[in-house]
């Protein structure tokens, strides 16, 4: 499913208009980003939780080259699903 | 900072971002949320522009055993969901380290470590010094090796250079300088004396240096302290006249540095003996001599027992040929005395950058040294310069720890400009050297 049909969905099953629904959307992914940024967990209770984690540096081979790379630390998104969401999957 | 947004907090921070209504986001949040949680339950896939996409995958069946009983079992095949954070939002959350690149390392490591030092011994004259220290007793050189030195660091700098950077630079170049002539006369004097006496050697020979030491003392005018082109001019003469002279080239070789600290330090003691001889007349100088040793004033008590193992040193050091070119070199007492002054000046000039006022800051989650490095040099880049000037107490680079204090140096005293590309290209050399001092 994409993001077009997504919005349709909520806009069947709410009262705002389309285009609210996809500056909703926007401002979503916005508060989110920020919010992890700050190292902040986002927590939804149907879905799960969103955390930002450090991947440390590390040193790795490159495959074809055989080379030696050190690889910068990085920090990624991590989504750990709910119980509830992984009870519905079985 | 690490707390938990939960829905209704989530609905807050959307209300203010979007300037909805309260109720209009939670529905939608709501709404928003079971979609996602139906279309995955149903097993399709999910994708929310600039958020990311929620995948399924399959999980095969496969064999485990149960930890209880140890029976064999069976775990059936199911879905797992993942998330897969979009190009953007990926971005922008890893935008702090964004700027750190994959880098090759080589397999012998040892080179880079080996810069690291080079680094941060001409960074620090006193780093500079101790290693010489503990090689002195092996280190005779003929004196001639030191005006090769000196040359090599000096022709630059004087003329262009009035900053507070480049004076170090200079500092250390007339140091060197200011030992040489020095050392001329000390051997000079104890060949004189050497065919005479032979056991009372040191004494004579630090009266000598400690009645030349006096003039530049008198001369020493505060006025000239901030001008280098005043301090450098009387030694260029001495400069060219050293390059006309073929032998010191012939010898000039990696001992020479050695070398001249070695007679620096022997220097300083007779700067030591100076002052004695201005509390004391002049023939209690022998018995003032051991006190000095036995209970040191603060400057000279670091340096006291290498210098014992000095004069002894320069003793050795005179052998039959090398008298000529000392004597010649003495020759110009003039020289001789512009540079002790010069020397004594730029003690003076020295302690005064390293005095300013701290700047400290302090470690967070989302300050980290490059976005201090950002905040006061106005580059990241530079961050290796606050790292450097903290190591002691923050440990791996990518390891440091919310709350730390740190001090942030002046730029000026690694002698950096921000706005100079060549000295941003070494900073990131001595990033690269740090991370690699943990390997």
């Amino acid at each position: 499913m994409d993001n077009k049909t997504l919005v349709d969905i909520i806009y069947q099953n709410t009262s705002a208009s389309k285009d609210d629904i996809f500056s909703l959307v926007e401002a979503l992914t916005q508060v989110v980003s920020e919010a992890l940024q700050d190292g902040d967990t986002v927590a939804i209770p149907s879905l799960g939780n969103f955390e930002p984690k450090m991947r440390m540096e590390r040193v790795a081979i490159h495959p074809s080259s055989g080379k030696k790379l050190l690889i910068p630390p990085k920090l990624t998104l991590a989504f750990k699903p709910s119980s509830t969401l992984k009870q519905k999957l079985r | 900072m690490n707390e938990k947004i939960t829905l209704p907090s989530l609905v807050n921070l959307l209300a203010a971002k979007s300037g909805y209504p309260k109720k209009q986001c939670e529905e939608f949040l709501r709404e928003l949320f079971n979609t996602i949680v139906n279309t995955i339950s149903d097993g399709e896939n999910i994708k929310i522009k600039g958020f990311g996409t929620f995948k399924l995958i399959d999980v095969e069946p496969r064999k485990s055993v149960n930890v209880n009983t140890g029976e064999e079992i069976e775990i059936p095949g199911h879905k797992k969901v993942t998330f897969i954070p979009s190009k953007e939002l990926a971005e922008t959350l890893n935008a702090p380290f964004a700027m750190f690149p994959t880098k090759e390392i080589d397999e012998n490591t040892d080179d880079t470590l080996l810069e690291i030092e080079q680094l941060a011994l001409q960074n620090s004259t006193e780093e500079y010094r101790l290693p010489d220290d503990s090689e002195e007793p092996d280190s005779i050189v003929p004196l001639s090796h030191c005006p090769a030195l000196s040359h090599t660091v000096t022709p630059e700098t004087p003329e262009t250079s009035e900053t507070a950077e480049t004076a170090k630079r200079i500092e250390t170049a007339e140091i060197s300088e200011a030992v040489e002539p020095a050392d001329a006369i000390i051997t000079a004097e104890t060949v004189e004396t050497a065919e005479t006496v032979e056991t009372v050697i040191p004494v004579p020979a630090s009266q000598h240096i400690s009645k030349d030491l006096k003039d530049p003392k008198v001369l020493n005018d505060p006025k000239d302290l901030n001008d280098p082109k005043v301090l450098n001019d009387p030694n260029d003469p001495n400069d060219l006249e050293v390059l006309n002279d073929p032998i010191p080239n012939a010898h000039s070789g990696t001992k020479t540095s050695r070398f001249g600290t070695g007679f620096f330090c022997g220097l300083l003691t007779a700067a030591a003996i100076c002052a004695a001889l201005i509390f004391l007349p002049l023939d209690k100088i022998h018995e003032f001599k051991k006190s000095i040793f036995n209970a040191p004033n603060k400057s000279t008590s670091e340096l006291a027992d290498s210098t014992k193992t000095q004069p002894v040193k320069s003793q050795v050091a005179i052998t039959a040929d090398s008298t000529k070119k000392q004597k010649s070199d003495s020759l110009n007492p003039a020289t001789i005395k512009n540079s002790e002054a010069g020397k004594e000046k730029l003690e003076n000039i020295a302690p005064t950058p390293a005095s300013d006022k701290p700047v400290y800051d302090t470690i967070s989650k989302t300050r980290y040294l490059t976005t201090m490095a950002k905040a006061h040099y106005g580059n990241f880049n530079l961050w290796p310069y606050i790292y450097e000037e903290n190591k002691s107490i923050l440990g791996h680079p990518d390891r440091i720890r919310p709350g730390t204090r740190v001090v942030i140096p002046d730029l000026s005293k690694y002698g950096i400009d921000p706005k100079n590309p060549a000295d941003i290209k070494k900073a990131k050399a001595k990033g690269e050297a740090i991370y690699s001092r943990y390997k």
